[in-house]
């Protein structure tokens, strides 16, 4: 039932892909921009609805069960929430907050590892990368350590 | 004949204590670059080229190539002990030195990926050396609907790498496909799927999605097995130990697959617009029917001018 969801998905994908009004078949002879999406598309759908009907009628057995599905969504939200704040915070103290946030979620005994490591990994990346080597990180609305 | 009494001349000069000591240095600084997810070969030479204004031009010429071979080991580091390419020719290390890995045996595999990108790129340059006019001639003659042809063979070889249910090879292929529609298109001009975003006219880079889908992934699929409530042991390497080289059938297995796949490798990275991705996914499929671990294959290091 997994696999057949996910070949669903892609059918799913494949619709909007197509439904997007790709703006134009050829315009003055020439290739234009919806040639190939229109034909991936095409195809996408094509194979994704094989495959949906191919899964239905074999159904694999897929043990997809586990103890940690929480965990696993809650790290999901967790980078969400990380990749959000990232312009607003800045980068420095956005990953300063998920590497204890996701440390703290994940291994609750080496408590004072789990502080010192969610500080001194961002800082080093921040000075190799932002200090260093002069590729600017995103600052933040409040500006905190710009320069 | 010239060109060897100028090549023994060059060796003599490379060979000096002071140019190795950069080569040693270089090829370290390479390997942490490439290891970097994002940094690649051209990026870190480009990055650590102020290192080198104040060394005398040989050396510098000799650590520059060392970096960029160094980075283009580099990349590998990651794709078999975290399944994580850290570039997209890195990308075929990750079918079978990451399984390697996880048996416990990821010494033997980087030991073996290291020899091959020595070994490939020692073959490559000899060929490159001696046959150079003669290939360039054949570059020269490579028209549109070649580099098409030679585009072809690097998506055919999908085929073999999806394995059993092609179906599944066939939607993630289209699935790359439409995420590479995203952006400008290069023969009119016009934006498909910005959605009105600026950062989306350059379109989607390849190595966010690397990261997202083996990174993260991996990271995701990881705290789904609940490994991360498994007790974890220090690994203990030692430089002597069977859990570092190869063993002797490791070696004489992946004789074959290196020769075969330094040639391929050299092969389509003389011809343009294919480069190291192609390579290593091509000399990958060669060796996937034989029943032994083609390990040995994915480091075919086109010199990929």
């Amino acid at each position: 039932m997994a696999k057949a969801a996910f070949s669903g998905a892609f059918l799913a994908f494949a619709y909007t892909l197509l439904a997007f009004g790709l703006p134009m078949m050829t315009e003055s002879g020439q290739i234009g921009p919806g040639f190939f999406p229109r034909i991936l598309g095409a195809m996408l759908v094509a194979v994704s609805l094989y495959s949906v009907i191919r899964d239905i009628r074999e159904p694999a057995d897929d043990d997809t069960s586990s103890d940690h599905w929480g965990t696993v969504g809650l790290v999901t939200v967790i980078t969400i929430a990380f990749v959000a704040m990232l312009s607003i915070l800045g980068a420095l103290v956005a990953m300063v907050l998920f590497m204890f946030v996701t440390l703290y979620v994940l291994n609750r005994q080496g408590m004072i590892a789990n502080v010192v490591l969610s500080i001194l990994l961002p800082v080093s990346l921040y000075l190799l990368f932002d200090v260093w080597l002069n590729t600017t990180l995103p600052r933040g609305v409040f500006a905190l350590f710009s320069g | 004949m010239d060109v060897f009494a100028d090549l023994i001349y060059g060796f003599s000069v490379a060979l000096s204590p002071v140019n190795l000591l950069y080569l040693a240095i270089g090829v370290l600084v390479g390997m942490v670059v490439g290891v970097m997810p994002g940094l690649g070969a051209s990026a870190g030479i480009a990055i650590l080229l102020p290192l080198t204004f104040s060394m005398d031009p040989t050396s510098a010429i000799v650590m520059l190539a060392a970096i960029y071979y160094g980075a283009m080991f580099g990349g590998t580091i990651t794709s078999v002990l975290i399944n994580t390419p850290g570039e997209s020719s890195t990308v075929a290390s990750t079918f079978d030195g990451y399984p390697l890995a996880q048996q416990g045996r990821a010494g033997p595999a980087l030991v073996l990926c290291a020899v091959g990108s020595f070994v490939a790129g020692t073959i490559g340059l000899i060929l490159l050396t001696v046959l150079a006019p003669a290939f360039a001639r054949l570059a020269q003659s490579f028209g549109p609907s070649e580099t098409f042809l030679v585009v072809m063979i690097g998506l055919l070889t999908l085929v073999v790498i999806a394995g059993g249910k092609w179906r599944y090879g066939v939607i993630s292929a289209l699935f790359g496909f439409t995420l590479a529609t995203v952006g400008v298109d290069l023969g009119t001009g016009d934006q498909r799927y910005t959605f009105g975003s600026p950062e989306l006219i350059t379109g989607i880079n390849f190595i966010p999605v690397a990261i997202g889908l083996f990174g993260i992934g991996e990271l995701l699929y990881t705290l789904h097995q609940g490994e991360h409530t498994e007790e974890g042991g220090f690994i203990r390497v030692s430089g002597r130990g069977p859990e570092l080289w190869p063993k002797r059938e490791d070696w004489s297995e992946s004789g074959g697959p290196m020769a075969r796949g330094s040639l391929l490798g050299f092969v389509v990275g003389i011809i343009p617009g294919a480069g190291a991705t192609v390579a290593s996914l091509m000399s990958y499929s060669l060796e996937k029917p034989s029943p032994k671990r083609p390990r040995g294959s994915a480091r075919a290091r086109s010199q990929a001018w």
